[in-house]
């Protein structure tokens, strides 16, 4: 009994079982269900008696008129929230750090992460309210005597408004794992470099940041591979007729579609697709990450 | 002011909105003649007026062709231009979210607005208003030069039971749903639970809608949406005058319902199943739903972004093209098997 118990190896394995079980049974087995992409799946007649179609709705995908439009709103966002979305919490990171009194830093931190557990619908509903003709930015304008913009309304401002919300709601958070790896740096290496006579921002450059490579490094590849990944709920609380052009993305197009009727196939081979491409871009930019900066995720 | 009842008299009744300041609050603009939702949900007034309701199907020199692209639907786009233009209809109206637009009309912001009668004494209860004095009524739409009317008439089905062969005793369910239309199961149905939603005194019903159990947790709304899958004010109800007496402005509902029915708009494309041609183009689809191809253009239009003949003309182009054409022949054909002829 003893012994069976201080084997590690087995230990580790109890362990790890009920996790291992989650992902089998919630995420490896249901791929299976992949299959009805190349069918056209009837709810009533199951997957083994609904007709085999092929490829068909892959083809319908890339030859609907406006997919590369959308592919194209859709790669752009994702773009726009990494670039600009990405460093936020990590800059946010920074300056909390230098913040010396705990209380302070507590505080703002605190408060910086609360719009996370808001939802879309409360967060999208507040910003039009804000961006409304008659809202907060308008009346700010007016006191300049500028004309009330409908911000909504115009495609070329729907990916930076979209961009900077989820900035203000979600960077906060973002901020958490940033600072646990912060506090986690050695302070005799800061020591070292001010004896040395490096000011703050070459502290910065030469310490933290190489510090925090492996968190950083991790956390973009994760975020990579939900590329053709937006955020369907905050998208759709903005969409409205005038911004189609910019706003739409595959996942409100496959909001439409879904709603004209238990589309299932056709759905579900979109989502191959964007598994697909995300596939790739997280091992390629694995093998890329690990050839350059010597970190990866596996 | 009398109520309106042509075109015209709607647009004075807009212009009067404006003028008079509805709200009291001393700002003239920010009233509206016509509420409008994100959308056009609850909002597609003044198309059928023109002859031209997005949703609805006609059969036009042998094919059917829907209000979208009928060439009357350019008056009907003129005519949003201008209430657009005059202010007669909320400017945000592209991303006003229906919250937000149930807020405005209970602020006191709308003149008119477009809603089912059943939420007369809910939604639209007289306490929900900001301002105590409100006065709503239940109208019909405006007469148009080429029509008039409010919403499509359905296909009548509000919903079917299903009962799964697998189920091994059907009878049980069959006799449960024919319980509904006992005695027992009318008041049930209607007025709730003895002692707590209602309660009988003297042989007479006693049911308030100010109650408690109803104004908390809505429970008007689960009572009537959820349980009583029939709506109190319907044929139900006969033999129940203390419905009559318990639901507030019940002869006002009434006749707001047959407001309604005087106000259908026919559509030859009614019962036709969902198109094969609109499955994999969602954005074709007629009406201001599901089919953001129009709603598009409507859009760009209003807000002046391109002139009203060339949207048109490339928004009609377009749709064909992309699959209308198919969907307008499969229409046909449904027609002419449905119809036999």
């Amino acid at each position: 009994m003893k012994n069976w118990l201080s084997n590690d190896k087995l230990t580790l394995w109890i362990i790890a079982l009920p996790g291992i079980l989650h992902f089998i049974v919630f995420k490896y087995l249901p791929l299976a269900g992949n299959v009805i992409a190349f069918q056209n799946y009837n709810f009533f007649q199951g997957i083994w008696r609904s007709e085999w179609v092929g490829f068909a709705h892959f083809a319908a995908m890339f030859t609907y008129e406006e997919f590369y439009q959308i592919l194209r709103n859709t790669v752009l966002l994702s773009f726009y929230t990494i670039l600009f979305g990405f460093p936020a919490p990590l800059v946010l990171a920074l300056l909390l750090n230098e913040i010396r009194r705990v209380f302070t830093k507590r505080t703002i931190q605190t408060l910086l992460y609360l719009p996370h557990f808001l939802s879309w619908v409360i967060v999208g509903g507040i910003f039009i309210s804000l961006l409304d003709l008659n809202g907060l930015f308008n009346k700010f304008l007016g006191l300049f005597g500028a004309g009330p913009i409908y911000f909504l309304s115009i495609p070329e401002l729907f990916r930076p408004i979209l961009v900077s919300v989820g900035i203000w709601k979600e960077a906060g958070w973002g901020t958490i794992i940033y600072l646990a790896a912060l506090a986690g740096i050695n302070p005799h290496l800061y020591e070292a470099a001010m004896v040395d006579g490096a000011g703050r921002w070459r502290q910065m450059w030469y310490i933290t940041l190489p510090c925090l490579m492996p968190a950083i490094v991790v956390l973009f590849l994760l975020r990579i591979g939900n590329l053709l990944d937006s955020n369907v709920e905050q998208v759709l609380i903005f969409l409205n007729p005038l911004v189609r052009e910019t706003g739409e993305v595959i996942d409100t197009y496959v909001y439409r579609v879904g709603l004209l009727g238990a589309q299932f196939s056709y759905t579900t081979a979109i989502g191959i697709f964007k598994s697909i491409v995300g596939l790739f871009l997280i091992v390629g930019l694995n093998q890329l990450s690990k050839r350059t900066t010597g970190e990866s995720i596996y | 002011m009398k109520t309106p009842e042509t075109l015209d008299e709607f647009l004075a009744f807009f212009e009067a909105v404006k003028r008079e300041d509805m709200d009291g609050n001393g700002d003239p603009n920010d009233e509206y003649g016509f509420y409008v939702r994100e959308n056009l949900t609850f909002s597609d007034l003044f198309f059928e007026e023109f002859g031209a309701y997005p949703s609805k199907w006609v059969m036009r020199d042998g094919v059917m062709t829907p209000g979208i692209i009928l060439p009357e639907m350019e008056d009907a786009l003129a005519f949003w231009k201008m209430l657009y233009d005059n202010g007669y209809i909320n400017p945000n109206l592209f991303t006003n979210k229906a919250n937000d637009w149930i807020a405005g009309i209970l602020q006191g912001k709308a003149g008119m607005w477009k809603h089912q009668v059943g939420n007369y004494n809910t939604t639209w209860n007289k306490n929900e208003f900001v301002d105590p004095n409100v006065e709503l009524s239940l109208i019909g739409g405006p007469q148009g030069p080429k029509g008039k009317g409010i919403s499509p008439a359905r296909n009548g089905l509000q919903y079917a039971w299903v009962i799964p062969s697998t189920v091994e005793h059907p009878e049980e369910i069959v006799k449960f749903l024919d319980w509904f239309w006992t005695e027992e199961g009318k008041r049930f149905v209607l007025f709730g639970i003895e002692g707590a939603t209602y309660t009988v005194e003297n042989g007479e019903i006693k049911w308030d809608i100010n109650d408690p159990v109803y104004k908390d947790n809505e429970g008007y709304a689960f009572h009537q949406t959820t349980l009583n899958f029939q709506f109190a004010v319907n044929n139900m109800s006969e033999g129940y005058p203390a419905l009559r007496s318990s639901i507030p402005d019940y002869d006002k509902i009434t006749a707001g319902f047959q407001t309604a029915k005087d106000n259908i708009i026919e559509s030859d494309g009614r019962f036709m199943p969902d198109l094969k041609a609109f499955q994999n183009h969602p954005e074709l689809v007629p009406g201001t739903g599901a089919g953001t191809l129009f709603l598009d253009m409507f859009a760009k239009v209003l807000i002046g972004r391109e002139s009203i003949d060339e949207a048109f003309d490339s928004f009609v182009a377009e749709w064909k093209r992309r699959g209308g054409e198919e969907a307008m022949k499969e229409a046909t054909e449904w027609y002419h098997s449905y119809y036999g002829n």
